[in-house]
């Protein structure tokens, strides 16, 4: 008995390893989340990837290819293939990273082993770029650049192997103007400069990955850079590259020196051309301030956080149930939709058309409305306070399919199971819209679509059935919570 | 719009719907006659689907299909078919049973989303005998 009650006790306070970094409560319940959206998101992207894409290579473009390829250019067939198999791969990847999170946060108790190799410690502080982050920060760095290096690489890859479509948004940023709707750039800062940048952010990237796994331990009496200040600083960093980058082109296209150093016939400068620089100019002082100001943006390591009864969000008072809602509610569309707006704004960068002009407009207040609430949650470490009353009020446990639930996991699969609901019904509706559009029509009508619509609709059905049946699980958990 | 097809939906979510929350009622022990349950789920459907045909209606008035507006068209969509349908469901719901809705609530999102299915499927009964035409002619 005795022994059982020691093996317990070590169980549970024994905290969960992730890639070495050492795990809070709160740390691994945010990975929870992220790794169950993962896990219901992908399945439909690859899905669209599959059945909509390939499908459309291999029933559509390769067909034509075969009957007539006089008009095609060389290597037309590797262009349009690779780009959705790098797509299908990478997302393929991220499920599978998301489906190992998943399991190992959930069967942790059961796994008696111990962690290979040095672990990360809580207790410590990282120097990231001169600014003092937290393990937590530290962990959210890591997450990030591991993204950022998948992104780079897939967008590399893609822009290498479809090389017809231009106009992204690193492309963009080469196109000086010199008139009117007039702009003018040069093939050999088109072709070198997106790859420049591509290099920078891939080594910064991986730089990253790699500092903030070593740290020193804390010392509670030096501040560290609030979460706040980290933000400013990255965002500032990537548009402060962006910048540097068209001042290059500035340089080389409009100064004698510079082009003659590339091989380029030089520009006279205009007043067009003037008034950009300058406005490129000033854009790069406000980033440069905003990264030194995000310097001195700083917090205590230990910092008292306010009480579940005096937290609200839009007046509304937010419970530890709600919090716990809210923030894997707005983590799911904050990730979605900052994942729809980066696609769309590496695709088609400065192209002035309307829809994307709508995207750039609507997107940005949507994805700073969800970041709100996951700022105000997870500053001062109320989120800690959260998983603590949740673990400590009323008892509840649940199966989902083979996995045990505790009450915060099953609120944690609750919340998502929510948030995914809005969305699939919304993408059912959308798939709807565009088979509609596409079968109705002799042009763009091909009969692979009189498959692919149906089957990525049962796939949208079937995740709809396992959303349900988690919501049904779980929906007791919040049951009389107060 | 397919009248047909929305005239099926409406049956067939009414028949799913009646046999769903007569199932609950036993499960939780409530002595309700079949009556309630009948008014409930045609009360909640009937008003659905008249929003939906006014809503249609007044999409094809206003919006042309190739305005570049009709981004809005599935937002539309999603606001009136799960927000306001589950909205509506769970209103009637209070007021016909005067109970609690959080365990009624997974029966009408249930409800909701056989609706969202159902639709899709007869929408491509219809559509792909449509398209069919254009391959063989």
């Amino acid at each position: 008995m005795e022994v059982k009650d020691k093996q317990e006790s070590y169980l549970n306070t024994s905290r969960i390893t992730l890639a070495r970094f050492e795990l809070t409560r709160s740390q691994t319940s945010l990975f929870l989340i992220l790794s169950l959206i993962g896990i219901f998101m992908l399945p439909f992207t690859l899905a669209e990837d599959v059945f909509l894409n390939l499908f459309q290579f291999l029933f559509s473009i390769l067909p034509d290819y075969l009957i007539d390829s006089s008009h095609r250019p060389e290597g037309y067939l590797i262009f349009s293939f690779f780009p959705i198999l790098i797509r299908i791969i990478v997302s393929t990847i991220f499920l599978f990273l998301s489906i190992y999170v998943l399991r190992k946060i959930l069967r942790h108790k059961n796994v008696k082993h111990k962690v290979k190799g040095k672990i990360i410690q809580q207790n410590r502080t990282v120097n990231w770029f001169g600014l003092r982050i937290s393990h937590g920060q530290s962990l959210f760095i890591f997450s990030i650049s591991l993204a950022g290096i998948f992104f780079t690489i897939q967008q590399f890859l893609e822009s290498l192997l479809y090389p017809f479509s231009g106009f992204g948004l690193l492309e963009s940023f080469c196109w000086i103007p010199e008139g009117p709707n007039q702009t003018t750039s040069h093939v050999i800062l088109l072709n070198n400069v997106p790859l420049a940048l591509m290099a920078t952010f891939f080594l910064l990237c991986l730089y990253s990955l790699l500092t903030v796994r070593r740290g020193k331990p804390m010392n509670p009496s030096k501040k560290i850079t609030n979460n706040y200040g980290l933000l400013i600083f990255i965002a500032s960093l990537a548009v402060l590259i962006l910048l540097s980058a068209r001042i290059f082109c500035h340089l080389a296209l409009f100064n004698n020196e510079f082009a003659s150093l590339l091989g380029i016939s030089s520009n006279a400068p205009n007043p067009y051309q003037n008034e950009d620089f300058i406005r490129t100019i000033s854009f790069l002082c406000i980033c440069l301030a905003l990264m030194i100001a995000s310097f001195f943006l700083k917090d205590k390591i230990y910092k008292e956080s306010k009480t579940s009864d005096d937290f609200t969000w839009l007046h509304v008072k937010l419970t530890p149930h709600r919090a716990l809602i809210l923030l894997s509610v707005a983590l799911l569309y904050i990730i979605f939709f900052t994942n729809y707006y980066l696609t769309i704004l590496f695709l088609y960068g400065g192209v002035d058309e309307f829809y994307v002009n709508l995207y750039y407009i609507i997107l940005i207040p949507v994805i700073l409305f969800c970041y709100y609430p996951i700022g105000k949650i997870l500053k001062n470490r109320r989120f800690d306070n959260i998983i603590e009353n949740i673990e400590n009020s009323r008892e509840f446990k649940t199966n989902w399919f083979k996995f045990h639930l505790s009450k915060t996991n099953s609120i944690i699969f609750l919340s998502v199971s929510i948030g995914l609901v809005g969305l699939y019904i919304y993408q059912l509706i959308l798939m709807n819209t565009y088979a509609q559009s596409l079968l109705q029509d002799s042009y763009s009508f091909k009969a692979y679509m009189l498959f692919s619509f149906p089957v990525i609709t049962v796939i949208i059905s079937l995740l709809l059935v396992v959303i349900v049946y988690t919501i049904k699980k779980t929906l007791p958990s919040i049951k009389f919570s107060k | 719009m397919n009248i047909i097809n929305e005239l099926l939906s409406y049956i067939i979510i009414v028949i799913i719907g009646i046999i769903l929350i007569n199932w609950y009622e036993r499960k939780k022990g409530w002595d309700y006659r079949f009556r309630t349950s009948l008014y409930f789920i045609l009360c909640w459907r009937t008003l659905i689907f008249l929003i939906l045909i006014m809503m249609n209606l007044i999409l094809d008035l206003v919006l042309d299909p190739f305005s570049q507006i009709y981004i809005l068209y599935p937002i539309i969509i999603l606001m009136v078919t799960f927000i306001v349908n589950i909205f509506l469901g769970v209103k009637i719901y209070k007021f016909v049973y005067k109970q609690k809705t959080q365990e009624f609530f997974v029966i009408i999102l249930i409800i909701v989303i056989i609706e969202m299915i159902l639709e899709s499927f007869l929408f491509y009964i219809v559509l792909i005998p449509e398209a069919l035409k254009w391959l063989y002619y």
